[in-house]
């Protein structure tokens, strides 16, 4: 039977790991199904964020195109790239690609892309930071989504706080 | 600045009960079966009330619809601890959900009885979660919840209006029990515009206002039946 000092130490040395797993498990980066290159689409060639993410100035959700918005102009290999040659592949199944979302926010928060894009006239980087700079998969948001940046927001901008225009 | 209000004429309401049954389909109400109902667990934001008086030959019948009737000096705003329900700045009264810690003190305060405790996890089985507005949240168990004159609606509206380049107006909104009456007894729009209907029926000699005497200033008004 240990003693206990060496009891409390043990547990908090438990302690340290359960939490220190938990962390790792929360904070685990991001892998998409395809290495997208944001910045090739947006510096490079020209595309504007709304040409694929096509709600994003008119619906709630901007939306993550699929293969649809994809074929567009990638139904046939435009290069020899091997992750161009999966997105081929995932159009030619007509399978769905598996995107993972980045930004989101819980069910009880309303957020509309319209009335912070076409009416607020915020522009994308804002909350999404510099997307159209990375040249592969952000494993992480560049901006974290908080209540408190949200208001932060609001407040600079005179847009009212009152709690009922965004949560549900 | 708008404030709604909603008037219900008692003379058109048939107790048909399909604005209840709108209220439930539109902000994702728990359907709750014979069982839980007989433990008083029944589930309902908006509910008819069946008034009778008389007897016999002379009985009479009212259906007496009732939202939260949105007090302008709601006495649940005043002793929920955790600031979970508030007076909004367009006169609805709100229910964070996300801050609610389910105490019901809320419940207790309210006169109405407009309050409901959800004692339900938010499940619905199969495929029919697929079918819940994705404009209100799905609660979790344990909060407290209300009527909110389908401010979702409110917001959308708003909205609407903003991309029309103008303010929101009376006649942009229409909740979910309004919309769905085949009786047209109930009307909602804003109590600030003296020309609107809703304000135009307040000022009819048959609106009254239930438990006036209480001072809670309700911004839902009801027409008395004709004789």
């Amino acid at each position: 039977m240990s003693s206990g000092p060496v009891r409390v130490a043990l547990l908090g040395v438990l302690l340290l790991i359960v939490t220190g797993v938990a962390f790792s498990l929360l904070d685990r980066p991001i892998e998409q199904p395809i290495a997208f290159n944001h910045r090739l689409h947006v510096e490079d060639l020209g595309s504007d964020c709304t040409d694929c993410h096509l709600y994003a100035m008119t619906g709630v959700r901007a939306t993550i195109p699929n293969v649809e918005v994809c074929a567009d102009c990638h139904a046939e290999a435009q290069t020899d790239s091997e992750e161009e040659a999966l997105l081929v592949a995932y159009i030619a199944s007509g399978e769905p690609i598996p995107w993972r979302k980045l930004y989101w926010v819980p069910d009880h928060v309303y957020f509309s892309h319209r009335r912070h894009t076409a009416i607020g006239g915020i522009e994308c980087e804002t909350c999404h930071g510099p997307m159209g700079e990375a040249s592969e998969p952000v494993p992480r948001p560049f901006v974290k989504v908080t209540m408190n940046g949200c208001m932060e927001c609001h407040e600079q901008t005179g847009t009212s706080n009152d709690c009922l225009l965004c949560h549900k | 600045m708008t404030r709604w209000g909603m008037v219900i004429d008692l003379d058109r309401c048939t107790g048909c009960g399909s604005c209840m049954a709108a209220c439930h389909q539109e902000n994702n109400l728990a359907a709750v079966g014979p069982e839980e109902s007989s433990r008083d667990r029944a589930f309902h934001w908006l509910r008819v009330l069946p008034e009778v008086s008389g007897s016999g030959a002379e009985v009479k019948v009212r259906y007496v619809p009732q939202p939260c009737v949105q007090c302008d000096d709601p006495p649940c705003v005043r002793v929920c601890p955790v600031h979970a329900t508030y007076l909004g700045e367009e006169g609805i009264v709100a229910q964070i959900y996300s801050r609610c810690i389910g105490c019901r003190y809320c419940m207790a305060a309210c006169p109405y009885n407009a309050k409901v405790f959800n004692w339900y996890e938010p499940e619905w089985p199969g495929d029919l979660k697929q079918g819940t507005n994705p404009d209100v949240s799905l609660r979790p168990k344990g909060v407290v919840e209300k009527c909110t004159f389908c401010h979702h609606r409110v917001v959308k509206a708003r909205e609407e209006a903003r991309a029309a380049g103008r303010e929101i107006r009376d006649g942009d909104v229409t909740p979910a029990c309004a919309e769905s009456c085949p009786a047209r007894a109930i009307e909602f729009g804003d109590l600030e515009d003296p020309t609107s209907r809703v304000s135009e029926l307040t000022r009819s000699p048959r609106a009254f206002r239930l438990h006036a005497d209480l001072g809670t200033r309700p911004k839902v008004y009801y027409l008395a039946e004709r004789d």
